[in-house]
C-alpha cells in the first residue's frame, strides 16, 4: 500500500515507504516487527498531524479554563441558537425564551458537566491530547531513526564510478566531445568540476575516467535538525510543565508582598523574598481612557535588604533569582486617595524631574533639585466658603486639590495649592520647584504574572535548531555531477550527469554552464 | 489620503483581473502584459499605503482587522509575483487578485482610523512576528490558487473535454510543481512567524505558548500544512490529494484570519 514511487519525485525523496528489506532483523518477533512497522510509517504520522489538527479545533471553540457560569452561559446561547434553527425557540421572542429557559439551561449544565469528563475544558493538557503528542514524537523518532541510512548512504557512500548506463538514465545529462586526447579532457573536467566548487574525485575503471564531485551534502541533514528540535521543544514544554510555576500576583502600591497564586496547584504559594511596589501608573492616550502604558516600580527585597530595582512594563519584566515578573493588570484597591505630582527646576539652567507620589504626608525629598516637598491636605471636590476657607464639596474627583509644601536648599518652606484641572491656578507662583498636579486616584494595585520556566531555555534552543533545520531543508540542496571520460574508436566523449535533491531549475542552470565550459561547441561563448 | 490611496490599489488590482480574465477568454498576450503591468502598480500604490499608514500612525501598520487584511492582501500580492517570478504561469492572477480584492474591499467596511497600540503591541516583535506570518500564509494562499487551476484542468483531462479553457490554463505538472514550491517557501515562513510570536509571548506575557485561539489556528493550519508535505515528499501524493489538502488548509488558513477574531475573538483576544 505504500509503494508509491512516482518516477518525478525519484531524486527529489528517495525514501518513499519501501517494502522492509528481505533479512533485516532476523529473529525479531512478529509483533515486534508488527510494532516497527507501524510506527516507521510516515502514513500514520500524516494521520496523526491531522487528527491533532482536528482535535484543536474543539479547543479554541470551548473557553478553555473559564469558570463554570461562563461555559454553561457559553452553552446556553448555542443551544438556543440551534433551538431557534429548528424552530424550538423563537430566539427574538422573550415570552418563547422564558418558556424554554428551564429546559435549555439544563441542556446547558448537562452538556457542560460531560464537556468537563471528556476533558474539553481544558483540552490541551487533557490525557489524550498528551497520549498523541507521546505518539507523535515516537512516531517522528522511529521514522527518522530508519531514514538515516540512506540519507548516510546518500551523503558519504557514492561511487565515483558509476556505470555509463546509470548516467545515461539520469535527467540532467550532457555528452560533450572536446576533441584531443582522453587525459586533456580528463583534465579538463576536473579542473571545470573545480572551479565549480565540486571538488571531484577521480577514478578509473574499464578504460574510462570517472569523476564525482558534490556540494551541500549537509542539505540533508536538514530534516533530522528540524525533526529534533520538534522532540527538544516537547522535552522544553514537559521541564516546564513538570519542574515550573506560573501564578499571579497582586501588590498594593506602597506595600510588599511575597504570596502568589499558583494556577496548576491552585493554591497559595510564598516566595523566599519579598517584592515591593513603590509605584503604579497608567499613561493615557491624550484624553482618552485608552491606556497607553501602564508600568510598576518594583524592588526586590531579601532579608531586609533592597537587591534591585526596576520599572516593569508589558513588554519588559523583573527577573530575580529566575522567576520572572510580567507586568499583566492594575486595579483600584479602594482605598485611601493619592496624588501624583511631577517636580521639576524651577531655574532653566538647572535640569532634573522627580515625582512625588503621596499615599501620606511625609514629606519627600529631592536632592538634585535641592528642595524637598510635602503634601500637607488633598482635597477631591475643591470649593471656597463664604469665609474664601477651602472645603471639599463633595467625595468626587471633580476638582482635585493639593495644598503643598515646597523647601529649598535655603530652608524658606513655601506653601501652594496645586490643581489637576488648571494648571495655571496657582496660588502660589513663587515655589523654589516647578510642580505640576499629574493625577488623583485611589490607590492601585498592580497585577504581575509570576513565571518560573526552567523549561524555557530548551524551548529556544529548540527554536533556534527549527530554524537552522527548516532553512536547510527548505532552501539548500544537495547537488551531485558524475562525469566519465571514455575513449571509443578514438574519439574522446565526455558524459556530465548530475543530480539535486532541491531546486532543480536553479541545478540545472549551474549544470548547463558547466558543460557550456567544457563545450567546444559553447566554450567560447561562455569563456569571456 | 491614505484612503484614496487604498482605493486606487483596489481599483488597479480590479482592472488586472478583468485583464487576466480577459486574457483567459481571448488569448491576446497584450492581456496578460496589462494585467501583469496593472497588478505591479497596484501593489507599488499599495506598499505606499502600507507605507504611509505605517508613519502616520508611527508603528507597522497592523493594529487594527482593516489594517490586518491590507497587509494580508499586500502579502499575497507580493508571494504571487515572488512565485511568478519562476513560474510565469500567466491566468494565475486572474485567481489569486480577486482574493486580495475580496479582503480589500471586506476590509473598506471597517473602521479605518488609526487606532493607538495597546501596550501588549508596543514592541519590535510586532512588525517581525506578523510580517512573517502574514508572508507564510499568503504563500499557502497561493498553492490554493495552484491548487484550484489544478483541479480545474484535471477535470478537463478526465471529462475528454479539451475545452477552449484547457489550452490556456497550465500544464498539470507546473501547477503541481507551484503548488509544492509555494509550500515550501510558505511553511518556514509560518514557522518563524510562530517561533518569533512564541519569543514575543514570553517577553511580553512570560508564557511562549497560551492556546490562545489565533496561536492554537495557526498550529492546526501548520499541522495540515506539515501533513501535506510529508504526504507529498514521503509518500508521494501529487496532484488531486493534494490539491484538495491544500484547500482544506486555505480553509484554515481563512478562520484563523477572520474567523478568530469574528466569531471566537469576543472570548479570547489579545486586546
Amino acid at each position: 500500500m505504500t509503494e508509491k514511487n512516482d518516477s518525478r519525485q525519484a531524486e527529489d525523496a528517495p525514501a518513499p515507504e519501501k517494502k522492509e528489506q528481505p533479512g533485516k532483523k532476523a529473529g525479531g518477533t512478529g509483533f515486534v516487527d508488527a510494532l516497527w512497522k507501524f510506527f516507521s510509517s510516515v502514513h500514520l504520522a500524516v494521520i496523526l498531524l491531522l487528527i491533532l489538527a482536528a482535535i484543536s479545533i474543539i479547543g479554541t471553540v470551548l473557553a478553555q479554563g473559564d469558570s463554570a457560569k461562563d461555559n454553561i452561559q457559553l452553552y446556553e446561547n448555542m443551544i438556543v441558537k440551534i433551538f431557534d434553527t429548528l424552530g424550538v425557540v423563537d430566539a427574538n421572542d422573550p415570552a418563547s425564551l422564558e418558556a424554554q429557559h428551564e429546559r435549555t439551561h439544563l441542556a446547558a449544565e448537562r452538556l457542560y458537566r460531560f464537556s468537563v469528563r471528556a476533558g474539553f475544558t481544558d483540552l490541551y493538557h487533557a490525557w489524550y491530547f498528551y497520549a498523541l503528542l507521546a505518539l507523535f514524537s515516537f512516531n517522528l523518532l522511529v521514522c527518522t531513526i530508519k531514514r538515516w541510512p540512506f540519507t548516510y548512504r546518500m551523503m558519504a557512500k557514492n561511487e565515483v564510478a558509476l556505470p555509463e548506463k546509470r548516467l545515461k538514465s539520469m535527467q540532467t545529462r550532457r555528452a560533450i566531445t572536446p576533441g584531443g586526447t582522453r587525459e586533456e579532457a580528463a583534465a579538463m573536467v576536473e579542473a571545470g568540476m573545480k572551479k565549480a566548487g565540486y571538488s571531484p574525485k577521480r577514478a578509473e575503471s574499464e578504460g574510462a575516467v570517472s569523476f564525482f564531485g558534490q556540494k551541500g551534502a549537509w542539505s540533508r541533514l536538514g530534516v533530522y535538525g528540524t525533526h529534533a528540535s520538534i522532540l527538544i521543544i516537547f522535552i522544553g514544554g514537559i521541564i516546564g510543565v513538570t519542574q515550573g510555576f506560573k501564578g499571579y500576583m497582586q501588590i498594593t502600591e506602597g506595600t510588599s508582598e511575597s504570596r502568589f497564586f499558583d494556577r496548576r496547584t491552585k493554591t497559595t504559594m510564598i516566595l523566599p523574598f519579598e517584592i515591593r511596589c513603590d509605584n503604579f501608573q497608567v499613561d493615557y492616550y491624550g484624553d482618552s481612557r485608552r491606556p497607553k502604558d501602564f508600568y510598576s516600580d518594583l524592588v526586590v527585597v531579601q532579608d531586609g535588604e533592597e537587591k534591585m530595582s526596576k520599572r516593569i512594563e508589558v513588554n519588559s519584566p523583573l527577573v530575580w533569582d529566575d522567576i520572572w515578573f510580567y507586568q499583566s493588570s492594575y486595579g483600584e484597591t479602594g482605598r485611601g486617595a493619592k496624588v501624583t505630582l511631577r517636580i521639576a527646576a524651577a531655574a532653566a539652567s538647572s535640569s532634573g524631574e522627580g515625582v512625588v507620589k503621596q499615599f501620606d504626608t511625609r514629606p519627600m525629598d529631592f536632592p538634585d533639585l535641592g528642595v524637598s516637598v510635602q503634601v500637607l491636605q488633598v482635597i477631591p471636590d475643591f470649593a471656597l466658603d463664604e469665609n474664601r476657607r477651602p472645603y471639599a464639596k463633595s467625595n468626587q474627583p471633580n476638582n482635585p486639590a493639593a495644598l503643598i509644601e515646597v523647601k529649598g536648599a535655603d530652608g524658606d518652606a513655601r506653601r501652594a495649592w496645586l490643581f489637576q484641572r488648571y494648571a495655571d491656578a496657582r496660588t502660589s507662583k513663587d515655589l523654589p520647584a516647578t510642580v505640576t498636579f499629574v493625577d488623583y486616584g485611589g490607590i492601585q494595585y498592580t497585577g504581575l504574572q509570576v513565571v518560573y520556566d526552567p523549561g524555557v531555555w530548551v524551548i529556544w534552543v529548540g527554536c533556534t535548531l527549527m530554524v537552522l533545520g527548516l532553512y536547510t531543508a527548505f532552501f539548500t540542496s544537495h547537488r551531485r555531477i558524475w562525469a566519465r571520460v571514455a575513449e571509443s574508436d578514438g574519439k574522446v566523449t565526455i558524459l556530465l550527469a548530475g543530480n539535486a535533491n532541491k531546486n532543480r531549475e536553479g541545478f540545472a542552470e549551474t549544470f548547463q554552464s558547466l558543460g557550456d565550459r567544457m563545450d567546444p561547441k559553447t566554450g567560447e561563448k561562455t569563456a569571456g | 489620503m491614505d484612503i484614496i490611496l487604498h482605493k486606487i490599489s483596489l481599483l488597479m488590482y480590479a482592472f488586472a483581473t478583468v485583464g487576466f480574465l480577459l486574457y483567459l477568454g481571448h488569448q491576446k498576450e497584450f492581456l496578460s502584459r496589462a494585467g501583469s503591468w496593472l497588478t505591479g502598480i497596484g501593489f507599488v500604490v499599495q506598499s505606499l499605503f502600507l507605507v504611509v499608514r505605517g508613519v502616520k500612525a508611527g508603528h507597522h501598520p497592523i493594529s487594527n482587522l482593516f489594517e490586518a487584511l491590507n497587509f494580508f492582501a499586500w502579502s499575497i500580492v507580493c508571494a504571487y509575483f515572488i512565485l511568478q517570478y519562476r513560474f510565469r504561469i500567466k491566468v494565475l492572477g486572474a485567481l489569486v487578485l480577486p482574493i486580495a480584492i475580496v479582503l480589500m474591499t471586506i476590509s473598506l467596511t471597517l473602521d479605518t482610523t488609526i487606532a493607538p497600540l495597546i501596550p501588549a503591541l508596543q514592541s519590535n516583535w510586532l512588525g517581525i512576528h506578523t510580517t512573517l506570518a502574514f508572508l507564510g500564509n499568503a504563500f499557502f494562499v497561493v498553492a490554493f490558487a495552484g491548487s484550484v487551476l489544478y483541479l480545474v484542468q484535471e477535470r478537463q483531462l478526465k471529462n475528454r473535454h479539451l475545452g477552449s479553457l484547457f489550452h490556456r490554463l497550465p500544464s498539470l505538472d507546473v501547477l503541481d510543481r507551484l503548488q509544492y514550491r509555494s509550500l515550501t517557501i510558505g511553511f518556514p515562513l509560518m514557522t518563524f512567524g510562530i517561533i518569533t510570536g512564541a519569543i514575543w509571548g514570553a517577553s511580553a506575557w512570560g508564557s511562549y505558548w497560551s492556546w490562545d485561539p489565533k496561536e492554537t489556528w495557526s498550529l492546526i493550519t501548520w499541522f495540515i500544512y506539515a501533513a501535506l508535505l510529508h504526504a507529498r515528499l514521503t509518500i508521494g501524493w501529487r496532484g488531486r490529494k493534494a490539491a484538495w489538502l491544500s484547500i482544506v488548509g486555505f480553509g484554515a488558513i481563512l478562520f484563523t484570519f477572520l474567523g478568530v477574531n469574528l466569531i471566537l475573538g469576543g472570548l479570547h483576544s489579545y486586546n
